[in-house]
């Protein structure tokens, strides 16, 4: 069980973001510590998410690798490409990294991940939201089984908007991208994982039971996926723990590339991925779905704005979809 | 696969997307027709499809053509518009028809290609389909003539030889050899067919003579001369006639491709 008491400062850091930015940030920094019992806290902003994961990694391995002599960073699949470029930097200086795939139910399995800890291991980075699929990591299983002498990272950015209390916050991190990032990031790297854990099961716990906005999402979410598994459609982590507003969904027999494509023109925006994220073809392969099931996934985000009759005409639309491509609905 | 591939594609090849007319099944075969299938790829691979040719066994002509399939818009395009390019095609003319050909269909414009680089696989894969589905009825005796020049769409553009008066006969040539390149000899070839400008003469003759195929194939001085010659006046010059060397011409009455 997490210690919240060992909540620490966190301080926030504004070299040169707008200063109607940085108000914004300080206020969601109030809301934070409402949010969390008042506990002293400090948050630090950077120009971009990658630009503080940068340093942060400098000064990790600065210490991990100079003082401690280790050299291997681990990170499950779902890590996105800016983050993993980034990584990749670090290995001109002798820094091993080693991708550590998902189970099938999207999530980073702690046995598995046993298999890839040695003495050598310095950090495993870890987003606790898979972005493509929804599904939550399971953090505290995560971080019992790295144990103390590895470093846990948790990239909070995106999850933390979805959380009561913290819009203010969410809003100025989607135009600054500043995000959640430990006290003193800036020389040394977190010296308590358990802090970052512990704020992210917060945050989770928050989305799941407790705000208002994300039940009404998962609400919506169960609403439209019921519909759509009676047209036949097969719903990806259905049984997982999810991120409230997010679904994969796919149809036998009609490719998601193809998917997508008509429900842009129907004016329905769904993902397949690329870009910061992997394609979700290739992420759910990797995964161990069959490649056909793979094949067939699009990526859909809720967001509050939606109601149930918005999601209705998706659902018409979807059908005229089907017909066009004389799919006749299955069940799955 | 490229995500959202669709945002280079042409109006054409949307509008295909939008309205694709020979997705489905034959359910039985009419008398006098040979329904001629294939099944090629594997949905795990993500490019799977059945492509149906119902061919009249009278006279060698695809009377209609069917498919399902598994895969990304590209593999749409590629069957939706082979299906429509082959109906009313005969058999041999529908083996000939090639990426190149088909992409000229699907242009906006002259200058660029529909199909990006990366496309060309999906095409020859779905044309793969209609070699091998049409191997069924390779005995059938071809009796249909028509040319296989399409139609010239209504061009709205400037036409290549706008001044064509005040050029010389080198440039004149050029221009022509260009167009004939570009829009009359990919769709001859697919009767196996050629074409060569032997010259022109007062201005505004071009005379031309035909080779492969099309030296033994009435519509040389039918269907095709006029389609060629439409086709001239549409892009080069309005007043452009074409006058082919009936020398080189075998034309019997039992000819066929």
């Amino acid at each position: 069980m997490l210690n919240l008491d060992r909540f620490e400062d966190l301080h926030l850091k504004t070299p040169w973001v707008p200063k109607q930015l940085v108000d914004r940030a300080q206020k969601g920094v109030e809301d934070v510590q409402n949010l969390l019992q008042n506990k002293n806290f400090k948050l630090e902003v950077f120009s971009s998410d990658t630009e503080a994961f940068t340093q942060f990694l400098f000064s990790l391995v600065q210490e991990k690798a100079l003082y401690e002599g280790k050299n291997q960073i681990l990170f499950p699949d779902n890590l996105r490409a800016p983050f993993k470029a980034i990584l990749r930097e670090f290995e001109a200086f002798g820094i091993i990294l080693q991708n550590i795939p998902l189970n099938e139910n999207g999530q980073l399995d702690s046995d598995l991940l046993k298999n890839f800890l040695y003495p050598t291991t310095m950090l495993l980075i870890v987003e606790p939201i898979d972005l493509s699929t929804g599904v939550i990591q399971p953090i505290e299983s995560i971080k019992g089984a790295v144990g103390e002498n590895i470093h846990l990272h948790l990239i909070l950015k995106g999850e933390c908007g979805l959380a009561k209390g913290l819009d203010l916050l969410a809003d100025s991190m989607q135009v600054d991208q500043a995000q959640f990032v430990p006290k003193d990031l800036g020389l040394k790297g977190s010296s308590d994982p358990d802090l970052i854990c512990a704020v992210a099961s917060t945050l989770f716990d928050k989305l799941q039971n407790s705000v208002e906005r994300g039940m009404h999402l998962s609400y919506l979410r169960r609403f439209f996926e019921r519909n759509l598994e009676a047209m036949g459609a097969k719903i990806f982590f259905k049984e997982q723990k999810r991120e409230s507003g997010t679904l994969v969904f796919g149809f036998l027999d009609l490719h998601a590339e193809l998917l997508a494509y008509y429900l842009h023109i129907k004016g329905v925006f769904v993902s397949i991925g690329g870009g910061a994220r992997p394609l979700l073809q290739q992420h759910l392969t990797r995964m161990g779905f069959e490649d056909y099931e793979a094949a067939m996934a699009v990526h859909v985000r809720l967001n509050e704005q939606i109601q149930e009759s918005d999601l209705l005409k998706v659902l018409d639309r979807i059908q005229e979809i089907l017909e066009m491509v004389k799919i006749t609905a299955r069940r799955g | 696969m490229e995500p959202f591939a669709w945002s280079r594609y042409t109006k054409k090849m949307h509008d295909l997307l939008r309205r694709p007319l020979s997705i489905g099944q034959f359910t039985n075969t009419p008398e006098n027709m040979s329904l001629c299938s294939y099944e090629g790829g594997s949905k795990d691979e993500g490019n799977w499809y059945r492509l149906q040719i119902l061919v009249d066994l009278t006279d060698g002509v695809i009377a209609d053509v069917k498919y399902s399939f598994f895969g990304p818009t590209v593999l749409l395009v590629s069957l939706e518009a082979i299906a429509r390019y082959i109906v009313r095609k005969n058999i041999r003319q529908a083996l000939n028809v090639s990426v190149e050909v088909l992409d000229r269909t699907l242009r906006d414009q002259d200058a660029q290609p529909a199909f990006k680089e990366r496309h060309g696989s999906y095409v020859l894969f779905a044309l793969e389909g209609v070699s091998q589905a049409l191997q069924k009825v390779s005995h059938v005796e071809v009796k249909d003539y028509s040319t296989p020049l399409e139609e010239p769409p209504v061009f709205t553009g400037q036409r290549m030889g706008e001044n064509w008066l005040d050029l010389s006969h080198e440039s004149r040539i050029k221009i022509l050899e260009q167009a004939f390149e570009e829009h009359i000899r990919p769709f001859l070839a697919i009767d196996e067919g050629g074409v060569q400008i032997l010259g022109i003469e007062n201005h505004t003759e071009v005379k031309i003579a035909y080779s492969g195929n099309c030296t033994s194939c009435f519509s040389a001085i039918g269907s095709t001369l006029n389609g060629i010659q439409s086709l001239l006046q549409e892009r080069v010059y309005s007043a452009l006639k074409v006058v082919p060397d009936l020398d080189n011409l075998k034309l019997h009455q039992d000819a066929h491709h």
